[in-house]
């Protein structure tokens, strides 16, 4: 369900969901906990293969985001139109902000790493 | 109202069935509509349905129907199910519910979930859930008035 790889200090983690909803959410969360938990927590969260959540989904976004704070970061990249119109209606663009490629939430992040 | 177009289907209860719902919707929306009204639009659909799905139904077979009008001013989204009806504890959570303000809510206090309410009142411009005869309907109304002004809907 998830791929997830760590250069340079930082994590990217991409679910295999082209809906991410009630459904997977659950395993989202247990995923991302597990590697805050861990100690990585500067983290590139790419759903260039998801085209649509739902608010459950966003639940566990923010989930994540908290499980990454105060210390950490937990971006976005390939974002749909849907998932940003998501984000957009509920504010969460300002969280979770997003970028374009993996490459360029990386370059975002690398002055975060220790 | 003066209905220009709509359509319906009934699916089963299944996340699975989405698709064929929001080709639904997708067919009595106008073409000129803007694109970010369209995925709002879509975004609710999904929430209503996840929660017929989930909420009426608790994940078991049964069935949902929804119905799209459409005139020069409104869209108008109903989500029917025949499965267990809102509590009214939910009933008030759709009658009040609203989204975080991150500029007053400590990052560490946002909630996990409970965003669906939230997100139906921040979109649409009326929501009504009905209830009776073993039937619930929600119903969901956007106003689209200003733009269908200048491009009339042809009739079907």
């Amino acid at each position: 369900m998830f791929e997830e790889w760590t250069r340079d200090g930082i994590v990217t983690l991409r679910p295999n969901l082209e809906r991410f909803d009630t459904a997977t959410a659950p395993e989202f969360k247990r995923k991302i906990h597990e590697i805050a938990d861990r100690g990585d927590r500067i983290i590139v969260l790419d759903l260039s293969r998801t085209e649509y959540i739902d608010s459950t989904a966003l639940g566990a976004l923010v989930s994540g985001f908290k499980a990454v704070a105060p210390d950490g970061r937990l971006v976005l990249c390939g974002i749909s139109v849907a998932v940003e119109t998501m984000l957009s209606i509920t504010r969460m663009d300002r969280i979770l902000p997003a970028f374009p490629d993996e490459e360029s939430a990386r370059e975002a992040l690398a002055g975060s790493v220790r | 109202m003066k209905t220009a177009r709509r359509a319906a289907v009934r699916v089963e209860s299944r996340a699975e069935a989405f698709p064929r719902i929001h080709a639904t919707l997708t067919s009595v929306l106008p073409p000129w509509l803007p694109e970010s009204v369209r995925h709002r639009l879509a975004i609710c659909l999904g929430e209503a349905f996840q929660n017929a799905v989930v909420h009426a139904w608790g994940h078991e077979d049964g069935w949902v129907e929804v119905r799209v009008a459409l005139d020069d001013d409104h869209v108008v989204i109903d989500v029917v199910d025949g499965g267990a009806g809102m509590t009214d504890a939910d009933r008030r959570r759709l009658a009040t519910a609203e989204l975080p303000d991150l500029d007053r809510i400590p990052l560490s206090a946002l909630p996990e979930g409970g965003y669906g309410f939230g997100i139906l009142r921040s979109v649409m411009d009326e929501i009504e859930y009905t209830s009776g005869r073993g039937r619930n309907r929600l119903r969901m109304t956007k106003r689209i008035g200003e733009s269908a002004a200048h491009t009339p809907v042809e009739p079907v």
